[in-house]
């Protein structure tokens, strides 16, 4: 196990840009708004990550919509944090899951705005209880730093988050009862979803972090 | 960073990536189910009645 953590460790970037490759080739084969949408977003990651990791670009976009790494151009031994790409990348997920399905889930296609509404929040509330179940477990593992850093920069945000997320849906569900859509429920969501991502990313941080 | 906090790094990044793999489909799938208000509001009070974390320091 060590040595695939090393392996791991040292080739993170060849391990990510070969992970969004098998992405493409698998939304190639199963072509869908979701899929495509995805991979839209997990290239700008990449190159994000290239360009702020002084990473050389080794994704090439072929006619058919897959993506090829190139080796030639792949040199190891870069800089050390391995998993940040990884929880970016997951970050940015919480954005496509929760930002962008009005558009792309056939799920709300025939919904009323008011049921859309109940769907979207159900849907972020099952995000944030993710994040901070997660939260509660690496509390438990991390080092005593660590511990103290993820409990005075992540617990506020999940705190926040929850009582943001409580707000949102006290306004969905008199947006329900009434059918008269709060002025408010616009602005009360998009702030729930950045607290959510705001705390998976300070986890994130955490993982460059040492004792 | 020691092995089994990377370990834990990399399971808890599985298992956010798999909820909200979970939450693509289910968006992607026709005919979704939607809570009737009193499931809705009583799942509100089950988020209401999450513990602070800060307070756990």
């Amino acid at each position: 196990m060590d040595n695939v953590i090393a392996l791991l460790t040292e080739h993170w970037w060849m391990a990510v840009c070969l992970a969004v490759a098998l992405f493409s080739i698998v939304a190639q084969i199963t072509p869908n708004k979701v899929d495509n949408r995805i991979l839209f977003y997990l290239l700008k990651v990449v190159d994000f990550i290239a360009l702020n990791f002084r990473k050389p670009t080794i994704l090439t976009k072929s006619e058919d919509g897959t993506v090829a790494v190139d080796f030639d151009k792949y040199k190891s031994g870069f800089i050390r944090p391995p998993l940040i790409a990884g929880f970016v990348l997951l970050a940015l997920l919480v954005m496509a899951c929760t930002g962008c399905v009005k558009n792309v889930a056939p799920a709300l296609e025939n919904l009323s705005p008011v049921d859309k509404a109940i769907v979207v929040t159900d849907e972020v509330t099952n995000a944030y209880e993710a994040v901070r179940a997660e939260y509660v477990d690496l509390v438990g593992t991390l080092g005593h730093d660590k511990a103290e850093w993820i409990k005075t920069n992540v617990a506020p945000a999940l705190d926040e988050g929850r009582d943001a997320l409580v707000m949102v849906r006290e306004s969905v569900a008199i947006w329900k009862a009434t059918q008269v859509k709060p002025d408010e429920y616009d602005g009360q969501l998009v702030r729930v979803r950045a607290l959510i991502a705001d705390a998976w990313a300070k986890i994130a941080q955490l993982t460059g972090k040492e004792e | 960073m020691v092995a089994t906090e990377i370990i834990a790094f990399i399971s808890a990044a599985i298992k956010v990536g798999y909820t909200f793999a979970e939450i693509v489909e289910r968006l992607s799938a026709d005919g979704y189910e939607v809570p009737t208000l009193e499931e809705y509001e009583a799942r509100t009070e089950e988020v209401r009645n999450l513990p602070d974390l800060a307070e756990g320091k």
